[in-house]
C-alpha cells in the first residue's frame, strides 16, 4: 500500500507543481531491455527537481515535450530494472536508453514502517520479498504452498497432504512456547486472521478425548483463503524490522501481502486456465500372507477358514488398498480472470477465481471461489483514495485422517491393523464388518461426510492526504482501515450404520461447528520528509497510531444416537454443546526517524513503539519496543564489485499473552443444578508480553554489474519474559499457574546467492540459492523442566529444559525395561532442521522458459508413530524383518521410531512457451499475448523417512509439538497444464 | 551537516508536533476491560452480588466433596481388604492398593487431595462476608459461612484420614502462590475441630433458613439448625480421632476428647429409631448432562468390583447386611487376587453414597463408651446390640471383655458400612489393628500387610522441593 502511495505521490508532484518558465525543446527516445533489446513499457523518465517527465508506451517510446533547452540529466526508473541516470546534451533530441534487469531487486521499495518504505539498496536488514509472478509459477491452492522453499530462514511446513491448506511457517526458529506460533499477516495494510478453527472430527475419533473439536483435527489456518493470483508481492519481515509497528504480534515475523493494482491506460484482460491432476506420491505397502498364514493369523480375530479363503480368493491375497482409498486422480482445475485499467485519476484491478482441487483421497477436495475489486482514485492534487475488497467462498472435504482413539477410522490405522488379503468391498451394497479392527475404510469413505465451508470478506480502505509537497518539505497524512470477517462452518455426519458407530452404544453422530471471526484494524500516520537545499541528507519522520479489534465466537454442537439417521443436531438423544468466545483489543503509537545521507550511502533508522493490549494483565500499560538500524553502502572499490553494503539492525518485538491467560476461571459443574468449582489453572493477573530482542548484521555484495549478488546475514534472537505454565502444589487449590520468566535464544545464518550466469539476447539464466541454519537453546527457566506433551516418552515428545534445544524430541532411554518407573530419558532428535536449502533456476530461451525449485531440509526428526503401529501390529511390508525392530524396541524403548526426516523435494517445475507476438493475433483474434505451461508441484521427494511424508504434524499448528506422524492424509504430486492469455 | 539546514529541519517541527499530539491524544483513550467469557472468573466471586452466586458456590462445594467420596471409599475399602477393583486395563488398583507402596505421581497417589474444594470454601466464606446487606443478611452470611466451614472441615477430614501420620497441609487460606505448612495429625485434628466449632457458632446464628437450596440428599438438614446436627456428627468423628490418636502406640485415651465427642453426638442427628438407621446427608447422582453417576456402581454384567471372599466367610450366619451388600457372581481375578462375590450395595448408577449415617453415629457412640473403660462397656454393647438387632437381624450379644467389645464394635462397623464408608481402614489403624490376622488385624493380602497411609502427592512435593515432613 505505502508503495503505491509513494508512487502516486511522485507522479502527483510532476503533475501539479508549477514549473519555472524556461526555453523549451522536444526530446524523444526509446527504452529497451539490455540483452534482449525488447522495448519496456511504463518506464518513468524524469528530469529530477523539475517535475518534468514522461512515461513510455507499449513500443517503449517516450516524448518530453517541454525539456529545457540546455543540457540536463534524466533519471529512468521502472520497477524490475535498475535505476539509470542519463546525461542529455543540449544537442540531443533522440535518446536510446537500455535498462539492466534488477535481478537483485535493489530498487524494490521495502516497508519499514506503517507508512514508510525504503529502497532495498539502503535496507539495514534482510527482508524476503516474493513477487506475485514467483508465487504463481506453478498451480497452487494457497499462499503458503506458494512460499515453500522461497524464503531463507522460513520453514513452511504442510501439516498433512489434505486439500485446502493447513500449513505452518516458522521464521528463524521457535519464538515462544505457550503464546502464538503464527506470524502476523497484513494484507493491504490491514491485519488479517490466520486463526485455525478445528473441524470437530474429534467427536468421532476421540483423538483428544471428549467430544469438542481438538488440535488433532488438523484444521486449516485461514490465510489459505486468499487467492495467490491476486498478489503483487509478499514481504516477509523476519527480524527486528518487524517491531516497527506490530510489537507484540510480531515475534513470529510479519508477512506483508500487497495485492495487485490497476494502471491507467487501456483495460487489460488476463485469463489463465489450468487443468491438472494429482496422485499419491508414496504408499506404505502391507505385509503379504500365504493362504495358510492368512487363516492362522485371522483365527485370533474369530474369522473362519472358509471366510478367510473367500477373502483370499477375492483379493488374490493382496490388494493395494491404499490406492483404493487414496487413488483419486480426478481433474483439478482453475480459472482465473483479471481485468485492470483506469484513467488518469482512477484505476482498478478486479479478478475472479474458480479453483477446484480434487484430493487423492476419494470424496475429498477443495473448492474456492473468490472475487476482488481494488480501486485507486486521485481526488485532486492532494488526496489519494484506495479501496481493496475481496469475497471468498471455500468448500473443503478433508476426509478423516490422523490420530484416533475411540473409533479407528483413519484409513492408515485400519491398514496397519488389517491384512491386505481382507476384502473390504461391499456385497450387494452391504459393507462387511471388519473383524480386525472397528472400521471399514471403504464404508467410511462412502458414508462419512465432514465438509468445511467458509465465507470470508476482507475490505481495506486507505486515504492519503498531502499537506505539503515541495522540494524541501513533504508532509502527508495516511489513514488505513480494514475489516476481515469470516464464518466457518464444519458439518459432520457419521451415520449409524458405520461399523465404529455402534461401539459407544450411541450409534450415529452428527456435528455442527460454527465459528464467526472478525478482525478490524485502523491506523493513522503522519509522515514528514525533509530534504535541505544542500541535499546532504533526507530525513523522514513518521508518527502514528494503530488499533486492532479481534473477536471470535464458536459454537459446536455434537449429537449422538441419531433417530432414523437424521443428520440434524436436534434429532439425537444425546446432545453436547460447546461454546468458545474471545475478544482482544490492541492499541499502539509509534514514532520513527529515518535519515539517508552521505550521497545516499548511509541510512540510519530509529523507532519506538508503545503498545497495549487487553490480553495483558493491565490493559492500559504500554509496553515499548525500540529499534535501531544502520546500513552503509561502500563506494565501488573494484570494477568487479559494484557495491558492498554493511548493515546492522537491532530491535525488540513481543508475543502477547493469549486471551484468558490473566484470568483464574472457575469451572462449571452440575449437581442437581449448576455450580462452580476452581479451575485447574491460576491465572497471572500481571501477565505481560514475551519479549524478543534481536540483533541482525550482515553484508550484501553486488558483483559483475548486477550479475551476481550475495547476501549474508547472521542473527541472534533472545526471548525473555517467556509465558510459562508452572505446576503448583495442589494444596494451593490449583495445579498450574501462568507466569512470565525464563529465557530462550535462537542464533542463525542466512545466505542468499543470486546469479545470472547467462544473459544474452535470446537466453537468460537466473539462479538463486538460499541457505539457512538456526540453532535454538533454552537458556534459563524459573520452573523445573517440563514436557510439551505429545503421546508421552513412549513415543517421543517435547521437553523444555535449560541448555537444550526447545525443539528437541525426548523419549525413554535405552534399557529402561525393568527399571522402577523408568530410569531416564534421552534426546533422540529435533524438529528444527540443521540447515535448509532452496535452489531456484529460471532459464529463458527465446519463447521457452524452464523453471524449477528444489527445497531441502536436513537433520530434523519426526516421531513416526505410524511406523511404530505398523511394526507392533506386524503389518509392515518387510515383515518378518520388522520383528527384529519390535524386539529392539523392547530394549531401546521407543526412541527408534524417532526417525530422520531429512528430505529434498522438487517443489516446482514449469516448462512454458510464450507464443510469438506476430503469431498470436492470427491464432487468437484480439489477444495480445498467450502462454502455454506445463507445471508440477511436489513432483519428487528424496528421503529415507519411512512414513508417508516428512512434512507432517498430527497436532496442527504448534510451537513445539510438531513433526508427529500418525496416520496422516498422504502427500500428493500435482501436475497442471496452463493456458494464459492477455487481451 | 550544516547548522542552518538543521535549524530549518527543526523549524518545521511545530506544525508536525501539533498534528502528532492530536494523533496521540486520540490514541490515548482507555482500553476497555475485557472479561473472561467462557467461564465465570474467580474475581467475580470476591464479593457476592447475588444469591445465585451463593447457590453456585454451595453446589460447587458439594460437587467437590462428591468428587472425593467415591474414590476415598473405594481405595480405603480396598486397603482394608474388603473390596477389590479387578480392572484388567488398570492393574494398579490391586498391585498398589494391595501392595507395598502407592506411586505418589500416579492417579492413586494424587487422589483424595481435596484442596480445590477447601479453597472454594474460603472463596465462599470471604465472598459472602463481603456481600452487601441487601444481598445477604447478617444471618444469611453466618449461615453460608457455617455451611462452607463445615464442608471445608469435611475435606480436611478426608485428607487426614487418608494421609494420617504423614500430616497434611493445613491453614491453606493464604494469598495466591503461598503454600501452607504440612502439619502433623494432632495439630490438623485440633484445627479441624476448631473450624467445626466456629462453624457451629455461625450456624446457630444463621437464622431459620439457608440463603441457598441443598440437593435432595440433604433432606432433613436444609436449615442452619438441622445442618448443625451434621456439623456435630463430623465434630464427634474428629473428637473420636483426637481421643484415640495415641491409642495404637500407647493405649492412651483422651477423656476430655471423649467428653467433647459425647456432647457432639448428643447434638447430632443420632437417633435410636430403628427405621432411621440410614438417615444422614448423602450425595445423589444423576444421568443428566453435566451431572455425575455413582462411581461405586457397576453393571452386574460387567462389574469390576468384587468383595473379598473373607467378607462373606467371616460373617455370622443370617447377617442381613451381607445379603443386602453382596451376591455370588462370576469369578474375576488379577495379580494374585480373585473373587466371585459381587457388591450389590448400590443398586443403580444413581444410588446415593452417604456422607455419614445414623448407624455410623450409633457405632461411634459405642466407640466413645468403650473408651470410657469398664464403666462404658455395657453402654457400648447396648449400641452394638441395637445395630445387630435392627440392621443385621442378629441376636444381641453379651460381651464384657474390653478387647472383645472393641472387636465386636469394629465388626459391626465393617458390615453396617461395607463399601459405604472408609471407616474400617481408619479404625483398624487407630486401634492398632491394621497388621495381624483377623479378627485382631486386617490380615495379609497377596502376602502383604495393609498400607498405613496414602502418600503425599508428587506434585505437592515438587512444589515444596520434595520436603514433606510434617510440623507439629
Amino acid at each position: 500500500m505505502p508503495k503505491l502511495v509513494h508512487r502516486v505521490l511522485v507522479s502527483l508532484l510532476f503533475l501539479f507543481i508549477a514549473q519555472p518558465a524556461v526555453a523549451q525543446r522536444r526530446v524523444a527516445g526509446v527504452v529497451t531491455a539490455e540483452g534482449s533489446g525488447a522495448p519496456i513499457v511504463e518506464v518513468n523518465v524524469v528530469i529530477p527537481g523539475t517535475g518534468i517527465g514522461a512515461r513510455t508506451g507499449n513500443d517503449g517510446r517516450f516524448v518530453i515535450a517541454q525539456a529545457p533547452s540546455g543540457a540536463f540529466t534524466i533519471t529512468v526508473r521502472r520497477i524490475g530494472f535498475r535505476l539509470k541516470t542519463v546525461a542529455v546534451s543540449a544537442q540531443e533530441s533522440d535518446l536510446r536508453i537500455s535498462l539492466v534487469q534488477d535481478v537483485l531487486k535493489l530498487q524494490e521499495q521495502v516497508v519499514t514502517g506503517e507508512a514508510t518504505t525504503v529502497a532495498r539498496a539502503n535496507l539495514a536488514h534482510d527482508v524476503a520479498v516474493v513477487s506475485g509472478e514467483d508465487l504463481t509459477r506453478t498451480t497452487t491452492a494457497t499462499v503458503e504452498h506458494a512460499l515453500q522453499g522461497k524464503i531463507a530462514g522460513a520453514q513452511v511446513m504442510s501439516n498433512s497432504g489434505a486439500p485446502g491448506g493447513s500449513m505452518q511457517i516458522r521464521l528463524r526458529g521457535v519464538a515462544s512456547i505457550n503464546a502464538s506460533a503464527s506470524p502476523l499477516y497484513v494484507v493491504d495494510g490491514a491485519v488479517v486472521n490466520n486463526v485455525t478453527i478445528n473441524s470437530g472430527l474429534n467427536a468421532i475419533t476421540g483423538a483428544s478425548g471428549g467430544l469438542n473439536s481438538s488440535s488433532q483435527d488438523v484444521g486449516v489456518n485461514r490465510v489459505a483463503d486468499f487467492n495467490p493470483n491476486d498478489i503483487e508481492s509478499i514481504e516477509v519481515l523476519k527480524g527486528p524490522s518487524a517491531s516497527a509497528i506490530y510489537g507484540s504480534e510480531a515475534a513470529n515475523g510479519v508477512i506483508i501481502i500487497t495485492t495487485k493494482r490497476g494502471q491507467s491506460g487501456k483495460t487489460r484482460f488476463s485469463l489463465t486456465q489450468r487443468l491438472g491432476t494429482q496422485q499419491i506420491t508414496k504408499t506404505l505397502g502391507s505385509r503379504r500372507f500365504s493362504l495358510d498364514s492368512a487363516i492362522a493369523y485371522s483365527a485370533a480375530f474369530g474369522a473362519t477358514p472358509a471366510a478367510v479363503t473367500q477373502w483370499y480368493q477375492n483379493t488374490g491375497g493382496y490388494v493395494d488398498w491404499e490406492k483404493e482409498v487414496y487413488g483419486n486422480s480426478a481433474l483439478s482445475h482453475e480459472t482465473s480472470l483479471s481485468v485492470s485499467g483506469g484513467n488518469a485519476s482512477t484505476s482498478f484491478f478486479s479478478s475472479g477465481l474458480l479453483h477446484h482441487d480434487a484430493g487423492v483421497m476419494y470424496n475429498t477436495g477443495y473448492d474456492k471461489q473468490s472475487i476482488r475489486m481494488n480501486l485507486s482514485h486521485l481526488a485532486g492534487p492532494r488526496l489519494t483514495l484506495g479501496l481493496t475488497s475481496t469475497l471468498v467462498h471455500s468448500l473443503t472435504h478433508r476426509g478423516f485422517n490422523g490420530n484416533t482413539n475411540t473409533a479407528n477410522i483413519s484409513p492408515y490405522i485400519v491398514f496397519a491393523a488389517t491384512p491386505a488379503f481382507y476384502d473390504y468391498r461391499p456385497v450387494n451394497g452391504v459393507y462387511p464388518v471388519n473383524p480386525f479392527t472397528n472400521s471399514n475404510p471403504l464404508q467410511t469413505l462412502a458414508l462419512l461426510r465432514d465438509p468445511e465451508e467458509v465465507y470470508r470478506a476482507v475490505v481495506s480502505a486507505s486515504a492519503n492526504y498531502s499537506f505539503i509537497s515541495g522540494e524541501r518539505h513533504n508532509l502527508s497524512l495516511q489513514m488505513n482501515a480494514g475489516i476481515d470477517q469470516f464464518n466457518q462452518r464444519n458439518s459432520l455426519f457419521s451415520p449409524s450404520e458405520l461399523q465404529f458407530e455402534a461401539q459407544d452404544g450411541l450409534p450415529g453422530t452428527t456435528g455442527d461447528n460454527s465459528v464467526q471471526a472478525i478482525v478490524g484494524t485502523y491506523s493513522t500516520s503522519l509522515v514528514h520528509k525533509f530534504t535541505p537545499d544542500s541535499r546532504r541528507f533526507a530525513a523522514t519522520t513518521s508518527v502514528g497510531f494503530r488499533g486492532e479489534y479481534q473477536r471470535q465466537t464458536g459454537i459446536n454442537i455434537v449429537t449422538q444416537n441419531l433417530l432414523a439417521n437424521q443428520p440434524n443436531v436436534d434429532k439425537g438423544s444425546k446432545v453436547s454443546l460447546f461454546q468458545d468466545r474471545n475478544l482482544v483489543q490492541n492499541g499502539s503509537i509509534y514514532v520513527q526517524e529515518e535519515v539517508l545521507t552521505l550521497n545516499d550511502r548511509l541510512m540510519l533508522t530509529v523507532g519506538l513503539l508503545g503498545e497495549r493490549s487487553t490480553n495483558d494483565g493491565d490493559p492500559n500499560a504500554f509496553f515499548t519496543y525500540p529499534k535501531a538500524s544502520a546500513s552503509y553502502r561502500l563506494p565501488a572499490f573494484s570494477d568487479k564489485i559494484s557495491e558492498f553494503k554493511l548493515r546492522l539492525a537491532l530491535g525488540q518485538t513481543g508475543n502477547q499473552p493469549l486471551y484468558g491467560m490473566k484470568f483464574t476461571p472457575l469451572s462449571v459443574v452440575g449437581y442437581a443444578g449448576n455450580g462452580v468449582q476452581l479451575g485447574t489453572t491460576l491465572g497471572a493477573p500481571d501477565i505481560r508480553p514475551e519479549r524478543q530482542t534481536e540483533i541482525e548484521g550482515g553484508f550484501d555484495v553486488d558483483m559483475l554489474n548486477g550479475r551476481v549478488g550475495l547476501q549474508v546475514t547472521g542473527y541472534q534472537k533472545r526471548i525473555t519474559d517467556m509465558i510459562l505454565r508452572q505446576s503448583l502444589s495442589p494444596s494451593s487449590g490449583y495445579s498450574t499457574q501462568y507466569l512470565n520468566g525464563g529465557q530462550m535464544r535462537n542464533r542463525g545464518t542466512e545466505i542468499g546467492l543470486t546469479m545470472v550466469p547467462v544473459q544474452t539476447q535470446s537466453t537468460t539464466w537466473k539462479s538463486q540459492l538460499s541457505f539457512s541454519r538456526n540453532v535454538g537453546v533454552v537458556e534459563a527457566l524459573p520452573v523445573p523442566p517440563f514436557v510439551v506433551a505429545g503421546f508421552g516418552y513412549g513415543y517421543g515428545q517435547g521437553r523444555i529444559e535449560v541448555g537444550e534445544s526447545p525443539t528437541q524430541i525426548v523419549a525413554w532411554a535405552p534399557n529402561t525395561v525393568g527399571c522402577p518407573a523408568f530410569c531416564g530419558t534421552l534426546k533422540y532428535g529435533d524438529t528444527e532442521p540443521k540447515y535448509s536449502l532452496g535452489l531456484t533456476n529460471d532459464l529463458t530461451w527465446k519463447s521457452l522458459r524452464l523453471y524449477g525449485l528444489v527445497e531441502s531440509r536436513q537433520g530434523m526428526s519426526n516421531v513416526d508413530a505410524t511406523h511404530r503401529k505398523y511394526d507392533l501390529l506386524n503389518m509392515t511390508p518387510d515383515y518378518p524383518a520388522s520383528l527384529d525392530r519390535v524386539k529392539r524396541h523392547q530394549v531401546d524403548r521407543f526412541g527408534m521410531y524417532i526417525e530422520d526426516a531429512s528430505f529434498v523435494k522438487l517443489r516446482e517445475l514449469t516448462l512454458g512457451y510464450t507464443l510469438p507476438d506476430r503469431l498470436v493475433p492470427h491464432v487468437l483474434g484480439g489477444v495480445h499475448s498467450a502462454r502455454l505451461e506445463l507445471s508440477g508441484r511436489n513432483l519428487y521427494t528424496w528421503t529415507n523417512y519411512w512414513g508417508l511424508d516428512p512434512e507432517v504434524s498430527n497436532f496442527g499448528n504448534q510451537n513445539i509439538l510438531r513433526n508427529q506422524d500418525l496416520y496422516p492424509y498422504p502427500p500428493s504430486r500435482n501436475i497442471a497444464f496452463t493456458l494464459a492469455v492477455e487481451f | 551537516m550544516k547548522t542552518h539546514s538543521f535549524r530549518r529541519f527543526l523549524g518545521s517541527r511545530p506544525r508536525t508536533a501539533a498534528i502528532a499530539a492530536a494523533l496521540l491524544l486520540t490514541a490515548a483513550c482507555e482500553q476497555p476491560t475485557v472479561p473472561f467469557f467462557n467461564n465465570p472468573s474467580e474475581e467475580e466471586f470476591t464479593t457476592i452480588t447475588s444469591l445465585s452466586q451463593v447457590q453456585a458456590l454451595v453446589t460447587g462445594l458439594l460437587a467437590g466433596d462428591r468428587g472425593s467420596i467415591g474414590t476415598q471409599i473405594m481405595y480405603s475399602e480396598t486397603i482394608a481388604r474388603d473390596i477389590y477393583r479387578v480392572d484388567n486395563a488398570e492393574p494398579r488398583y490391586i498391585t498398589e492398593l494391595l501392595g507395598t507402596t502407592i506411586d505418589p505421581s500416579n492417579f492413586l497417589g494424587g487422589s483424595v487431595w481435596p484442596y480445590a474444594t477447601i479453597r472454594l470454601a474460603d472463596v465462599t466464606i470471604k465472598g459472602s462476608a463481603a456481600a452487601d446487606a441487601s444481598v445477604l443478611t447478617d444471618a444469611g452470611k453466618k449461615a453460608t459461612a457455617g455451611f462452607a466451614q463445615t464442608i471445608k472441615a469435611l475435606e480436611y477430614i478426608r485428607a487426614i484420614e487418608t494421609r494420617d501420620s504423614l500430616g497434611v497441609p493445613f491453614g491453606t487460606d493464604l494469598p495466591d502462590g503461598q503454600l501452607a505448612a504440612i502439619r502433623c495429625k494432632p495439630a490438623v485434628l485440633d484445627g479441624i475441630a476448631a473450624i467445626l466449632d466456629s462453624a457451629a457458632v455461625a450456624l446457630a446464628a444463621g437464622g431459620t433458613s439457608f440463603p441457598f437450596a441443598l440437593p435432595a440428599g440433604f433432606a432433613g438438614f436444609t436449615t442452619p439448625a438441622n445442618f448443625l446436627k451434621v456439623n456435630r456428627a463430623l465434630a464427634a468423628k474428629v473428637d473420636i480421632y483426637r481421643a484415640f490418636q495415641s491409642y495404637a502406640k500407647t493405649q492412651a485415651v483422651s477423656q476430655p476428647a471423649l467428653d467433647s465427642a459425647s456432647a457432639a453426638l448428643a447434638a447430632s442427628f443420632l437417633s435410636l429409631t430403628p427405621s432411621q438407621l440410614d438417615v444422614g446427608p448423602m450425595h445423589l447422582y444423576s444421568t443428566t448432562t453435566g451431572d455425575a453417576v455413582n462411581p461405586l456402581y457397576q453393571d452386574p454384567g460387567s462389574t469390576i468390583f468384587r468383595a473379598n471372599p473373607r467378607v462373606t466367610a467371616e460373617a455370622e450366619a443370617g447377617d442381613q447386611r451381607v445379603a443386602r451388600a453382596t451376591a455370588p457372581g462370576s469369578t474375576k481375578s488379577l495379580s494374585g487376587i480373585g473373587s466371585n462375590v459381587l457388591l450389590t450395595g448400590y443398586t443403580s448408577n444413581v444410588s446415593p453414597i452417604p456422607i455419614i449415617t445414623n448407624k455410623e453415629l450409633i457405632l461411634m457412640r459405642a466407640e466413645v463408651q468403650w473408651g470410657r473403660g469398664a464403666t462404658g462397656l455395657p453402654a457400648a454393647m447396648s449400641d452394638v446390640n441395637f445395630i445387630r438387632q435392627n440392621d443385621a437381624g442378629l441376636a444381641p450379644l453379651s460381651i464384657t471383655n474390653s478387647d472383645a467389645v472393641l472387636t465386636q464394635i469394629l465388626k459391626e462397623k465393617r458390615y453396617s458400612l461395607l463399601f459405604k464408608s472408609p471407616a474400617r481402614w481408619i479404625d483398624a489403624r487407630m486401634f492398632g489393628r491394621l497388621v495381624g490376622d483377623p479378627p485382631l488385624g486386617l490380615g495379609k493380602e497377596r502376602g502383604l500387610d495393609p498400607l498405613a497411609a496414602m502418600p503425599i502427592p508428587a506434585n505437592e512435593a515438587s512444589g515444596r522441593n520434595g520436603v514433606v515432613t510434617c510440623a507439629p
